[in-house]
C-alpha cells in the first residue's frame, strides 16, 4: 500500500478495546496481524510506562511468581508427590509465558529451560517416559548446552529401549563442558548404555 | 564559407547533446519501467498498512497505545524481513555469481534491500515523532518479539509431541509384553534386554 491508496477501514471498538477489520478487507496475513496487534496492545496497556523498556529490563513481579510456583513444585517433588510437582511446574511455565514479548529472550530461555527440565524429572519418576522425553528435549531446545537435560533425555530413551538415541544424548551432554556437574552421571550412563549395546 | 565554419560546431554540439539526453531519458525510463514491473520480494506488509491506516483515522481517534503497539508490530515485521534478507544474501550472491540464478532475481533482491532500508528509516522517524528517542529501543524490542514468538511457537507444540511419544511408547511396550508372554521360562530381566535390543 502506498500513501496514495485509501487507508484500510480499521475500526477501534470502544467496548472490547480491540481493532477490527471488515471481512472484505481481511486477507490471511492481515487477520493474523490484527490478532497479534490486539494481543500486543493488551500487553502495552498493562505496562506501567508509555513505551516498552529496553529488553534487558525484566518484570520482577512475574519473576517472583514464577519462582514461587517452581519452589512449590520442588517441594512436592522432594515429598515424592510427583503429579503435584508436574502440575506446579506446568503452572510456572504458564506464568513465565505471560511475560510481555519484548522482554529479553535470553532470560526467557534460561527461566523456561529449568522448568521444563524439572518437569521432565518429575515425569520420569512417574515412568511417563514419553512426556519426560519431550520435556527434556524442550529444555535442550531452550538451552543447548544444558548437560542435565541431555542426561534426562538419554535416560528416557534408554528406558524406552532406544539405546542408540540414548547414547547420542549422553555424548552430546558430555560435550556441554560440564558446567552443571552432570559429567559424572553422564559418563556412567554412557558406559552403561555401551554395555547394553555392545556386550 | 565563414558562416558554415561558425555554425557547424554549434550544430554538432546541439545534435550530440540532444541525442545523449534522449538516450539517457529513454534508457532511464526503461530501467524504471523494468523495476516497476518486478515482483516484490516480500508479500504485502500487513502491519505497515495497519499502522498507516490507524494513524490516518481521526474519528473516533485511536488510543495512543494502540498506535504504539501498531508501530511495534511494524518494526517487528521489519526485523523479521531484515533477518531473512541477511540470511539469504550470501547464498544468493554466490548463486548469482555462478550464474545459477538470473539477473532478475538478483535485481529484485537488491531492490528489496533498498526498500527495507527506507522502511526502517521511516519506522524510526515515526517512533521518534511519537516519543523522542524511542527509535533507540524500538528495534531491540522488536527483535526480542521475533525471538520470543519463535520460542512460543515451539513450546506450543509440546502437548502434541507428548501425545505422540506416549502413543509410540505404548505400542512398543505392548508388543514387548506380548512377546514376553509368548516366551515363558527365561528370566524377565534378560527378556527386557532382548526386547530393547530388537527395537533399536
Amino acid at each position: 500500500m502506498d500513501y496514495s491508496e485509501p487507508p484500510l477501514p480499521i475500526i477501534f471498538n470502544e467496548v472490547t478495546k480491540h481493532v477490527d477489520l471488515p471481512q472484505d478487507d481481511l486477507t490471511p496475513s492481515r487477520a493474523k496481524e490484527i490478532q497479534e496487534l490486539n494481543s500486543l496492545y493488551r500487553d502495552l496497556v498493562a505496562l506501567n510506562a508509555d513505551v516498552p523498556p529496553p529488553p534487558n529490563q525484566i518484570n520482577g513481579r512475574l519473576n517472583d511468581q514464577v519462582r514461587k510456583l517452581k519452589d512449590a513444585g520442588n517441594a512436592s517433588y522432594k515429598k515424592g508427590q510427583y503429579s503435584d510437582a508436574v502440575r506446579m511446574y506446568s503452572l510456572a511455565i504458564e506464568m513465565a509465558l505471560k511475560r510481555p514479548p519484548w522482554e529479553g529472550s535470553g532470560f526467557v530461555r534460561e527461566e523456561l529451560s529449568v522448568l521444563y527440565s524439572n518437569r521432565a524429572q518429575a515425569h520420569m519418576y512417574m515412568s511417563a517416559w514419553g512426556d519426560a522425553l519431550v520435556d527434556a528435549d524442550t529444555a535442550i531446545y531452550l538451552k543447548r548446552n544444558f548437560a542435565k537435560a541431555h542426561y534426562r533425555k538419554g535416560k528416557c530413551m534408554q528406558h524406552m529401549g532406544r539405546l542408540q538415541e540414548a547414547k547420542a544424548a549422553y555424548e552430546l551432554g558430555l560435550e556441554c563442558g560440564g558446567t552443571d556437574g552432570s559429567d559424572g552421571e553422564l559418563k556412567s550412563a554412557l558406559a552403561e548404555v555401551n554395555e547394553l549395546l555392545y556386550s | 564559407m565563414g558562416k558554415v565554419s561558425l555554425y557547424a560546431p554549434i550544430a554538432y554540439l546541439v545534435l550530440l547533446l540532444s541525442s545523449l539526453a534522449l538516450f539517457s531519458t529513454i534508457y532511464r525510463r526503461r530501467k524504471v519501467r523494468r523495476l516497476v514491473g518486478l515482483k516484490p520480494w516480500f508479500d504485502e506488509h500487513a502491519s505497515r498498512d495497519i499502522y498507516l491506516s490507524l494513524k490516518a483515522q481521526t474519528s473516533p481517534k485511536v488510543p495512543e497505545k494502540m498506535l504504539k503497539a501498531a508501530l511495534l508490530r511494524r518494526a517487528t515485521e521489519n526485523v523479521r524481513r531484515i533477518m531473512s534478507l541477511q540470511e539469504s544474501k550470501p547464498a544468493l550472491a554466490e548463486l548469482h555469481q555462478r550464474g545459477a540464478v538470473g539477473d532478475e532475481l538478483w535485481t529484485r533482491f537488491l531492490a528489496a534491500e533498498k526498500v527495507m532500508d527506507a522502511e526502517i528509516m521511516e519506522c524510526a522517524g515515526e517512533a521518534n515523532t511519537i516519543k523522542p528517542g524511542w527509535a533507540q529501543t524500538l528495534f531491540p524490542s522488536a527483535a526480542e518479539i521475533v525471538h520470543n514468538s519463535r520460542i512460543r511457537e515451539r513450546l506450543a507444540q509440546v502437548p502434541e509431541l507428548q501425545k505422540e511419544e506416549r502413543e509410540k511408547w505404548q505400542i512398543v511396550r505392548e508388543t514387548a509384553l506380548s512377546e514376553l508372554e509368548n516366551e515363558n521360562g527365561a528370566s524377565v530381566d534378560t527378556e527386557v534386554k532382548k526386547a530393547s535390543k530388537k527395537k533399536k
